[in-house]
Formats: C-alpha cells, sequence, structure tokens
C-alpha cells in the first residue's frame, strides 16, 4: 500500500480515537523527529524530551492536518518550531555551555574504529551546533533528511532562494569550522573532483 | 584558497562535496531513539480523540486570556487613575468612583491605595523626569528582547574545549 495512503488512513482513525493509529505514526517518525530534535538541540536528552512533546503537539493538532500534504511534511514543520522555541528559551535561561553535550550513540564496529567514527561524528555535531539555529535547521533538513528545496520550503515557509542561500553559508560556515578543528575536508574535495 | 572555497560552497558541486564530507566523517548514519519511547509516548497520549483534546486546550487558553485581560485591564484602569491624581491635580479620580459604599467604589479605592506607594515614589521626582525614566527602560528592555530575538544561537569553539 501507498504509505501516504496508508498514512491517512491512520490520521483518520486516530481521529477518531484509535490511539494505536497515532502509535502508527509514531513508530514510523520517532526516528525523523529525534534525529531533527537532535542535531537542533545537540545532546540526547533534550532530543528524548522534545520528541515527546512534538508527538503530543502533533495529536493535539491533527485535526489541523491537510490531507493533502505529507504528513511527514507536516510533523517536521511541527518540530522545526518545537526546537527553534526551545533554542530561544534557552538565552532566556542564560545557557551555560555545560549544557550543551555531544553524546553520540555507539555503532556495531570495533573498538578502535567506532571510537575513530564517534570523534568524527561528534566534530561535525560540534560544528553544526555553531551554525545559526535557521542555517542549522535548513542544513539538517537538507542533508540528514534529504528534503527537496520545495519539501523545505514547506516545512520552514521560506522561499527556496532564502533556502540556498542559507545553505551556501551554512556548507562555508561549517567548512571553515571544520578546518579550524583540523578536518582535512579538502581531501573530500579533491575526491569529488 | 580562494578557488577551494568556492568549489566547496558552489551549489550542485558543493552539495555534493559536502555530502560526502558528512558520510566520510559518518554524521549521517541516524541517531537510534531509546527503544522504550514509543510505547512510553503512548502511555501519555490522551484517553479522548484530539479534537476533544484541542478543544480542551483552546477552552484553557480562553480562560487564561481572560483572566489577563482582566487583571492586565485592572492594573491598566489603576495606573490610569493614579496618573490622573498624579499629573491633573485638583479631586482625585479615584473619587468619582464613590466613597467607598459600593462594591466598584470600594474596588476602585483598593487598587488606588495598593498602588499608592509607586506614584508616591514617581511623584517625588518630576513627573517628566519619571515618564522618561519609564520610557527609556521600556526601550532599553525592548531592544534587549529585540537583539537577544535575533542574535543566531552561536556556540564558541573555545568554551566547549
Amino acid at each position: 500500500m501507498d504509505p501516504q495512503v496508508e498514512e491517512i488512513g491512520w490520521v483518520e482513525r486516530a481521529l477518531r480515537g484509535d490511539q494505536a493509529s497515532y502509535g502508527q505514526l509514531m513508530h514510523r517518525y520517532t526516528g525523523a523527529v529525534y534525529n531533527l530534535a537532535y542535531r537542533m538541540l545537540g545532546n540526547a536528552q533534550d532530543a528524548e524530551d522534545a520528541t515527546q512533546e512534538i508527538f503530543m503537539r502533533g495529536y493535539t493538532r491533527l485535526e489541523s492536518f491537510d490531507r493533502t500534504r505529507r504528513f511527514s511534511t507536516w510533523l517536521l514543520t511541527i518540530a522545526s518550531n518545537y526546537c527553534i522555541d526551545q533554542l530561544r528559551r534557552r538565552r532566556f535561561a542564560w545557557l551555560t555551555l555545560d549544557d550543551v553535550a555531544y553524546s553520540v550513540p555507539t555503532t556495531d564496529a570495533g573498538p578502535e574504529r567506532r571510537a575513530l567514527v564517534k570523534e568524527q561524528q561528534a566534530i561535525v555535531q560540534r560544528a553544526l551546533q555553531q551554525l545559526p539555529e535557521n542555517y542549522r535547521l535548513v542544513t539538517f533538513l537538507r542533508y540528514w533528511n534529504d528534503l527537496s528545496y520545495d519539501e523545505i520550503a514547506q516545512v520552514t515557509g521560506l522561499t527556496e532562494s532564502t533556502i540556498k542561500t542559507r545553505l551556501h553559508r551554512a556548507r562555508h560556515m561549517m567548512a571553515e569550522l571544520l578546518q579550524d578543528q583540523g578536518q582535512t575536508v579538502w581531501e573530500v574535495e579533491k575526491t569529488a573532483s | 584558497m580562494g578557488s577551494r572555497e568556492d568549489r566547496f560552497i558552489n551549489d550542485e558541486p558543493g552539495e555534493d562535496v559536502f555530502r560526502r564530507m558528512l558520510e566520510q566523517h559518518g554524521a549521517l548514519e541516524p541517531l537510534e531513539p531509546p527503544p522504550d519511547i514509543v510505547t512510553r509516548m503512548m502511555r501519555q497520549l490522551p484517553q479522548q480523540p484530539p479534537a476533544a483534546v484541542a478543544y480542551a486546550a483552546r477552552q484553557r487558553d480562553a480562560r487564561r486570556r481572560l483572566v489577563l485581560g482582566v487583571v492586565g485591564s485592572l492594573v491598566g484602569l489603576a495606573l490610569m487613575l493614579g496618573l490622573w491624581n498624579m499629573l491633573a491635580g485638583g479631586q482625585p479620580l479615584v473619587a468619582f468612583a464613590g466613597t467607598g459604599s459600593s462594591a466598584i467604589g470600594r474596588l476602585v479605592l483598593m487598587i488606588s491605595l495598593l498602588l499608592k506607594p509607586i506614584y508616591t515614589v514617581l511623584a517625588a521626582r518630576a513627573p517628566l523626569f519619571s515618564l522618561s525614566i519609564i520610557a527609556v527602560v521600556a526601550l532599553g528592555g525592548w531592544m534587549w528582547w529585540w537583539l537577544i530575538q535575533r542574535t543566531p544561537v552561536m556556540v564558541p569553539v573555545e568554551a566547549q574545549e
């Protein structure tokens, strides 16, 4: 069955009070929402709390879901707004840098490889966290979620040209940040050319 | 260096290079959420259908707005009464609310008395000076909020090490 049709069926049933149907939607999108929250907020605990809150908001606002749109786009819009809102609140809480943890889960590789991968992931995550929040969001949606410009525009409400500009600047900033941390980003460039 | 940067940030080639760099760093690997998170979220879901939950939330918001509106209006009214008394001179406006024999008269009198210390402090200075200070504080607060709101969240590298 077409996943979109299947999801609309779940939405319809959830609207009638069938929690198990909303559970299906949660099963399908928990990973996407958690990853967005982790990349935006920078630590696992906040990402977990955010995931729970985002799905709760999704349930409360389910009536407003436009069946002609993709459910993922609608949910990621809620998630993006929530994360941006949380980042703004942090400013008022005078965030201490100790709060920004970079816990990257382990992989199944051997210990040395695992340590290396973990370190490299942490470097990228650190660079990503240093991007302004609006740049971070479009970068995540584009490269981690593989969304098209049009889909990013639907999620963020930005124009396509603004998205391209932000991505362009974000890549430039990431390149500088990674270079500052001694990463040989240019090797990648050479292999691409 | 310039050409390197240009190649890195050019749109289409830049996208590919950037994506490869992320792949090379293992950064695109999806993170696994906690295994029991869906179960926990299911437990937290309200028992009512979404429409009922949304209706209850709207009702709560409406009540909160009403309370805030009433309190805000009362404070605003009291401030206006106080400013009138302070700036216009002559008969205090609160006197028009009666002698305290009616309910509304007692309410106005009570609010006026509660806020009297503030007016006394303000009146100790010249009224125009006081108003200027209020305006400067309000403007400063607004600018602070505006600048904080617009400044991107950036974490200095050195602070992370």
